[in-house]
């Protein structure tokens, strides 16, 4: 079972809910490139400008361990970067659950993503205003002090901050990004899971999910927000091991 | 909602008790105060996320809530809220996780920024001018090793050309035509670099002296002609028969007519006119420099004198050029006391400057600067 984190943390968001299924799966957990802890050196702008580039993470990982019959535990963003992951290679997923998914956060003609163009640019304008501090002061330490890990502990400790900029271009790219003409190529069983009062993904792109997704169940939660896994995790849990035995 | 401590309710800062669930258990005066809501208890039962502006919202779904949840706490988080008049209310919030009965809960204390935030936005906006010009100087250098060279190339492709051959009469005399010619335009573009760095450190100096500025433009004339007739434009000088008077220095004034007088000719197409007038307008020493060439866009006009800019009216800058001579006038202009000015009616209509030099009166002799 893989759980891949959101927009804004890393896989540290999972610990409430991962261990519960310890004892029946093989727990496998990831920092995307740029966040967390992973290799910032590694980020590459070309690879990481679109969805793409993070699903390709995802298969590297994948092919690295060569995993099979993946489940494949996607929260935000990560659902849509699944989602891309197996229809790329299909044979190493069994089944995608996807929690608070959105395939486009950005209003168009007849569909309601939640948000206008410019809610997005305010979003990295506001991220700009919160890493000011970062960039004008920490990232100089940093960036001179590779080997000192509590300072990049120290940084994370506030946001899971990474780099300002690599976040900026992942909040650009999750939420410019448009997916939906994708939804039609998933060949891999998925399952929604949808908040209610979710203000990044609201309902009716849990609706328009369901219906553009082949092969998919939905179920509304009682958790409020965007982020059960961490706010209702026992609710999380069980609709999850639910999915799976439906599954089975 | 239960009664607040009245110390807690009156602090200079706005406080929420905030549940799990995202809705306001508590407020204190302060903070409807900053919302500008009459009644702290309007506030509660409502969620968070309609109080905060949108891109906050999303920021406190994917940031602050996590951390909250992760860490217990947040500090120094810029959100902006929204007022009940719909306006924006920035504020830095620190939050801190707590649990109340069975049920987590967080605290939450805003602090108005609203002066520090118009601080900080300045502070970006610096940030961003900064890199915008360090991006214009590295443009700026590219160009430069690029206009350098292409004149180099041709002086070195001549030198070699000559020296390994027996050149005829003819040949010569046009190699070392190009060579003098390209030396000389490379020379110029040399000495616009060091102008450039002059001005910026603040070290150019003038040699100023009491002077008729009649013989001046005459002379850039003179010197432009050759080009002027090769394209067939129609070059012309309009002086008055009196002496005009002005403090300048020979040499540099001679650059900012050379600047603009060649400009002229450079983006007139062949056939066409090029007028340069002298004439004085109350205290000041006018040239007026008209032409019937390319003009200059609305959108361009404002940024004509300044450093590094260039319209891009030819794709291939078939021109050439620094983008210097029109900043450098007008820096030379103005360490004058005298301004300069571009007006055009459109791309394609023609342009024309005027420089404008204040006007000396009654020299006295020993002033003068003659020949």
């Amino acid at each position: 079972m893989m759980f891949a984190h959101g927009f804004g943390c890393d896989q540290t968001k999972w610990r409430l809910v991962a261990p519960a299924f310890e004892a029946d799966y093989r727990i496998v957990m990831f920092d995307y490139v740029g966040c967390g802890k992973s290799d910032w050196s590694a980020f590459d702008v070309q690879r990481y400008g679109s969805l793409h580039g993070y699903a390709q993470d995802v298969l590297d990982i994948l092919n690295a361990f060569d995993l099979r019959d993946v489940v494949f535990v996607g929260h935000s963003v990560s659902a849509m970067i699944g989602m891309l992951a197996s229809i790329e290679e299909p044979q190493r997923f069994s089944r995608l659950i996807h929690i608070g998914p959105s395939p486009c956060y950005v209003n168009d003609a007849g569909y309601i993503g939640g948000f206008e163009r410019s809610d997005i640019e305010g979003l990295l304008d506001l991220m700009e205003k919160n890493y000011v501090g970062w960039a004008a002061f920490l990232a100089p330490v940093v960036m001179k002090n590779p080997g000192r890990a509590e300072l990049t502990e120290e940084l994370q400790s506030s946001f899971c901050a990474t780099d300002p900029r690599v976040t900026r271009q992942f909040a650009r790219v999750t939420f410019f990004s448009d997916n939906r003409a994708d939804l039609a190529k998933l060949t891999v069983p998925s399952h929604i899971l949808q908040c209610s009062d979710d203000a990044i993904a609201p309902q009716s792109v849990g609706l328009y999910l369901q219906s553009a997704m082949p092969m998919t169940t939905f179920r509304q939660m009682s958790a409020t927000g965007h982020c059960p896994h961490m706010s209702h995790p026992a609710e999380t849990i069980a609709l999850m091991k639910e999915c799976l035995q439906q599954a089975s | 909602m239960k009664d607040l401590d009245p110390l807690l309710d009156s602090a200079p800062c706005g406080f929420l008790v905030v549940g799990h669930d995202g809705l306001i258990r508590l407020a204190n005066a302060t903070a409807a105060e900053m919302l500008g809501v009459a009644q702290a208890a309007s506030l509660v039962g409502r969620h968070v996320d309609v109080l905060l502006s949108i891109p906050s919202r999303i920021f406190y779904q994917t940031h602050v809530f996590p951390t909250l949840c992760l860490q217990g706490r947040v500090h120094e988080v810029y959100v902006a809220l929204i007022g009940s008049g719909g306006e924006e209310v920035p504020v830095l919030l620190n939050a801190k996780r707590r649990t109340e009965g069975e049920r987590d809960v967080s605290d939450w204390i805003l602090v108005p920024m609203r002066q520090r935030n118009e601080l900080e936005n300045e502070i970006l906006k610096a940030r961003e001018i900064s890199e915008a010009s360090s991006r214009a100087k590295d443009q700026f250098l590219a160009l430069v090793s690029h206009e350098l060279r292409s004149p180099l190339s041709v002086i070195l492709n001549w030198a070699t050309l000559l020296s390994r051959v027996e050149p005829d009469a003819s040949t010569l005399k046009r190699g070392l035509e190009a060579i003098e010619r390209n030396a000389r335009a490379q020379s110029r573009l040399v000495d616009d670099i060091l102008d450039e760095v002059r001005t910026q450190t603040g070290k150019l100096r003038l040699e100023l002296a009491a002077l008729d500025a009649r013989p001046i433009l005459t002379a850039v004339l003179e010197s432009v002609a050759p080009a002027a007739r090769a394209k067939a434009i129609d070059l012309e000088g309009d002086l008055p028969a009196e002496k005009l008077f002005v403090r300048a220095d020979p040499n540099r004034l001679y650059q900012v007519f050379w600047n603009i007088v060649q400009n002229a000719v450079k983006f007139t197409p062949p056939g066409g006119r090029v007028r340069a007038a002298m004439r004085t307008s109350d205290a000041w020493v006018e040239a007026v420099i008209s032409d019937t060439g390319r003009g200059i866009s609305p959108e361009f006009l404002p940024h004509v004198f300044e450093r590094f800019r260039q319209e891009q009216a030819s794709p291939d800058r078939a021109e050439g050029g620094l983008g210097l001579g029109m900043a450098i006038s007008r820096n030379l202009v103005e360490l004058h006391g005298g301004s300069v000015s571009a007006s055009s009616s459109g791309l394609g209509l023609g342009s024309t400057f005027i420089v404008r030099l204040p006007a000396l009166q009654q020299p006295r002799e020993a002033d003068v600067e003659t020949g």
